[in-house]
């Protein structure tokens, strides 16, 4: 036998202390639900769109050089931070931009291909930012194809896909001259639409060739890139807080039919409250809220939940024991106590892990544990205030609705 | 020490579970020494384990191993709409053409509709449409005024159209893939119409040229078998090579690729071309296409007509003989260049070539005038042969150019070093939170705590052996899910053991506080892992890549700590309590 009785043997009031706590979560759950509006949380590019860059650089590139670099590559919202570990210096260069086309480079871009073909429409892309769809005048191909009947004959066709084939190395040429190197315009479709399609330079390959022409040999590579079109941006945001939801919808089912219905609204309150919570420290750490924090709230729903049940448990086999004895308030709060050494410990060793992983896992994973962690100690706080106090308030709610009281018809008879 | 059968017998279950366990665990372990030789250099033994596993393997994620992770999205819409573009375009010419007085015919698309809009000066428009020709488009007339008509395209044709074009944009991708000769890529659907490709292990000098192969469009040339044909590929002399096989006079190989590379070292006559041809064997016992093999073929060069002016191919019935034919049509440009091309050279093979490979060469019986062409097939094989042959075919030719632009949504590339870089991290974090918790469990609950120690033993190996049977992949998030499993796996140790501790309090004897305990907490554990399984299920409907093996790690550590964390540590009290007074507890 060890001291890890000790806990146990003590018993706190929790029940008591119940409305301060209550009030507490409250305020905060509501300044949690402000800052999600204002400022907002600081989406990852997975959520908004956009791209990540690792570049490793050797250790004569310190992060200001690097920022200077990247600021002269000419998007305004890049930011530079330092990643990880690895033998060279790794940094994280963040812009909401999927393509080489910023606005100031698109109209130099348009102006470009309406001095080389007057009168061809240019149709941007907004999801595919590295492609533009042209289609040139009738006038730009007829003065071409002039004397071409609509007998059929063959010169007449051969006489328009030169002409296509013209017109594009034309584009190409003047695209290349004004500085957007790589670029290639391609005819597409039939022949009549007169249709043709930029492909720009890939991000890879821009940014890869700046630093190379910028810092010389400091430069060692580009690890990982990653860019995500708007639109799919925008679907997996919508993606995540429909999984969120159902989770809790889910859960809410289950524990009513394994449980009770008292027992539902406690344990989703204190869930909801847990994710409020943990969001609302990201927005005040200013850290970003990405896919992997989607991950995360949906184990810290499960850890919490976890928490919740024991307690839960518990709960139920103390009032089929005392059916009526005990005072619904005592017997909740010696069911928090008797489990609270458990509560303890486990919460111990899963921050033990999750320690570890934010320190030693590595750059990409490390707000996957901050996020946990946050998590882990908003949903110990929550399964023994939150939901064990909803409980009490649902079956009083419930009681005070129906005559017969909760001692003698106890929640338990009906599982 | 004598300890009850019903013992035994368990242990004896769980040492096999492990040893099974350990077994699946093997090929992985091994794969990087021996997975990449030909079966033949592997050790005996290595092949004995794989043979017996039946290939289970742990796949190492992109995000561990480098390589590319592109997500395209099928723009079906933009395809319709520049069809209705040329529909427009064609409408207008023909009224122009048959009606020469009526003026200001105006044919327009409708913005953000599946429809077009005729308006005219003054003219009823319906007198100026030919019906035949929109049945044709697929185009249905839909009201309008005394001077506008609305066409709409058929609602079931644009359904058809989108999946039709999802599916052929995904067998496109892979065709180019393979043809690249580089690492397997995993291609699969995702939702309505977006398409991921996956290319672990993927050079980083390969990246720019797989997304380049991906993004171009397929080509689709009519081209006319040289008359040389057969006595050039007879009389040429390709190098001999492994994959070729030379006996006969025409070399074939099942690898395209490579076929090729040796062909484009062969001179050819002016304006020809050597390309290879598919030639599929069929057989006929399973009534299914075994094997591609692949043959020279001289093509004249200098062809225009492409895929592109194809409107489609269906397979059909030859009303006089039965046998499947292939009809094919061609928009009006199309027509032309295919009534010329068919009335110059009548009485030759005529090649279909595909991304470079001739897919068929069908002979020409007569000029073709009316852009409807019927392509018969082979006369040798089965109605079976002949009708699989037709699909292949009409499949080619629908799909000869991308049948829709696709636009790239999402694009992951990682270098191999901080591939390297994140497996070590990763497997660091594993390890130190192992080793933490073990000992944080050994301190707090002596003997007892020594019982989870191996039960979270048992659950890591259980965990790994899964995913190998599942052949899961293996992410960094999914490493993370299994830390973050060791640490929450602990939980039914201490809520069971609490409880023991709890019961001896009351002060009743070991035993009965042992199954107290583990029939009071059995619920407990159960509940609490059933819901964070149900959100677990949930992130793994939702989430992608990377996100989905956390899911799994985590679906999977819920399940194997369940039995390991109950049963295993029942075994280490039983043994401590059967058959002996034990009036204290190392807990």
């Amino acid at each position: 036998m060890s001291a890890s009785e000790t806990p146990a043997r003590r018993t706190y009031d929790f029940v008591g202390r119940a409305r301060t706590f209550g009030l507490l979560s409250a305020i905060l759950c509501i300044a949690c639900m402000v800052l999600l509006v204002v400022p907002g949380p600081k989406y990852g590019i997975d959520f908004m769109g956009g791209t990540n860059v690792i570049a490793r650089f050797d250790a004569t590139a310190d992060i200001a050089t690097v920022r200077e670099s990247v600021a002269s590559l000419g998007f305004e919202d890049a930011s530079v931070q330092a990643f990880g570990e690895g033998d060279g210096l790794s940094y994280l260069i963040q812009t909401q931009s999927v393509s080489v086309l910023d606005d100031a480079r698109r109209s130099e871009l348009q102006a470009t291909i309406e001095s080389t073909v007057a009168g061809t429409e240019v149709e941007f892309d907004e999801t595919a930012g590295d492609r533009v769809y042209l289609r040139v005048p009738e006038s730009a191909f007829l003065s071409m194809s002039e004397g071409s009947s609509s007998e059929g004959s063959g010169a007449a066709d051969d006489a328009v896909l030169e002409r296509a084939a013209t017109l594009a190395t034309q584009l190409t040429t003047a695209i290349v001259t004004a500085g957007f190197e790589g670029s290639v315009v391609e005819p597409y479709g039939a022949s009549r639409d007169r249709r043709f399609v930029v492909q720009l330079q890939a991000l890879q390959s821009y940014f890869e060739e700046h630093f190379r022409a910028d810092m010389g040999e400091a430069f060692l590579s580009i690890d990982r890139v990653e860019t995500v079109g708007p639109r799919v941006g925008q679907q997996l945001r919508d993606d995540g807080v429909k999984a969120v939801l159902i989770s809790l919808i889910l859960i809410l089912v289950y524990i009513a039919i394994r449980f009770d219905i008292r027992y539902a609204p406690g344990a989703v309150l204190a869930l909801a409250h847990d994710v409020l919570l943990t969001l609302g420290i990201f927005v005040v750490l200013r850290e970003e809220v990405s896919l992997t924090i989607v991950a995360a709230l949906l184990t810290i729903v499960g850890y919490s939940l976890n928490d919740t049940i024991i307690n839960f448990d518990r709960i139920r086999e103390n009032l089929r024991e005392t059916s009526g004895r005990e005072s619904l308030n005592s017997i909740v709060n010696r069911s928090i106590n008797e489990c609270l050494s458990r509560t303890f410990l486990t919460a111990f060793t899963t921050l033990l892990a999750i320690v570890v992983i934010y320190f030693v896992g590595g750059g990409l994973i490390r707000t996957f544990a901050l996020a946990m962690g946050i998590g882990v100690i908003v949903g110990t706080y929550s399964s023994i205030y939150i939901s064990n106090m909803m409980m009490i308030m649902t079956t009083h709610f419930i009681e005070s609705r129906k005559p017969v009281s909760l001692e003698k018809h106890s929640p338990s008879a009906e599982v | 020490m004598k300890m009850p059968q019903s013992w035994w017998t368990r242990v004896g279950a769980f040492a096999a579970a492990t040893l099974v366990a350990l077994l699946l665990l093997v090929p992985t372990a091994f794969d990087s020494q021996y997975g990449s030789l030909p079966e033949e250099q592997q050790p005996g033994w290595f092949r004995a384990v794989n043979g017996l596993v039946g290939g289970a393997r742990i796949t190492w994620g992109l995000d561990l191993v480098g390589g590319l992770h592109l997500q395209y999205q099928v723009d079906v819409d933009k395809a319709i709409s520049d069809r209705l573009d040329r529909y427009a375009a064609q409408i207008r010419d023909g009224i122009i053409e048959s009606h020469p007085d009526a003026a200001g015919v105006q044919v327009d698309r409708i913005e953000g509709e599946h429809a077009l809009l005729i308006t005219t000066a003054s003219v009823d428009p319906t007198t100026l449409v030919d019906n035949d020709r929109l049945f044709d488009m697929r185009l249905i007339q839909a009201g309008g005024s005394a001077t506008t008509l609305r066409l709409d395209l058929d609602a079931e044709f644009v359904e058809q159209t989108r999946q039709y074009a999802i599916a052929q944009a995904i067998e496109t991708i892979r065709k180019r893939i393979d043809a690249s000769g580089v690492v397997e890529p995993s291609i699969t659907r995702r939702g309505e119409s977006d398409i991921i490709v996956q290319l672990p292990g993927l050079q980083e000098s390969q990246f720019e040229q797989i997304k380049a192969v991906i993004g171009q469009t397929a080509q689709l040339h009519f081209q006319m078998v040289s008359l040389q044909n057969a006595a050039f590929i007879s009389s040429m002399n390709l190098p001999a090579a492994d994959g070729i096989v030379l006996d006969g006079p025409v070399p074939t190989s099942a690898d395209p690729v490579l076929l090729q590379s040796l062909l484009d070292g062969v001179e050819t006559p002016p304006g020809t071309e050597l390309r290879v041809s598919q030639r599929e064997t069929y057989d006929r016992a399973r009534q299914q296409v075994v094997a591609d093999t692949y043959v020279p073929m001289l093509l004249e060069t200098g062809s225009e007509l492409t895929g592109e002016y194809i409107t489609g191919a269906i397979v059909t019935a030859d009303p006089n003989t039965g046998r499947p034919v292939v009809s094919m049509s061609f928009d009006e440009e199309g027509t032309r260049m295919f009534a010329r091309l068919t009335a110059e050279n009548v009485n030759r093979q005529m090649a279909i070539v595909l991304d470079g490979v001739s897919r068929s060469a069908p002979n020409i019986n007569e000029p073709i005038p009316n852009g409807r062409a019927q392509i018969s097939m082979g006369g040798g094989g089965s109605i079976d042969q002949t009708m699989a042959e037709a699909e292949a075919l009409s499949i080619v030719l629908r799909n000869g150019a991308l049948p829709a632009p696709i636009e790239k949504q999402f694009e992951t590339q990682v270098g191999p070093s901080l591939g390297a870089d994140s497996v070590r991290a990763g497997g660091m974090s594993l390890a130190i939170s192992f080793v933490l918790v073990a000992l944080f469990m050994a301190y707090w609950y002596k003997v007892a705590g020594l019982f989870s120690v191996l039960a979270l033993a048992m659950n890591v190996t259980f965990i790994a052996a899964g995913l190998a049977l599942l052949n899961a992949t293996l992410t960094l998030p999914g490493i993370a899910g299994i830390t973050l499993t060791i640490g929450m796996a602990v939980d039914a140790n201490v809520v069971i053991y609490e409880r023991i501790k709890e019961e001896l309090r009351l002060g009743v004897s070991v035993s009965k506080a042992l199954s107290a305990a583990y029939d009071k907490a059995t619920t407990a554990v159960l509940d609490s892992n059933i819901t964070t399984a149900i959100a677990g299920l949930v992130l793994m409907e939702v989430g992608s890549g990377p996100i989905r093996g956390f899911a799994v790690t985590l679906l999977l550590g819920i399940a194997t700590s369940l039995i390991t964390a109950i049963f295993v540590t029942r075994l280490g009290f039983d043994f401590l309590t059967i058959g002996r007074r034990a009036d204290r507890l190392s807990i």
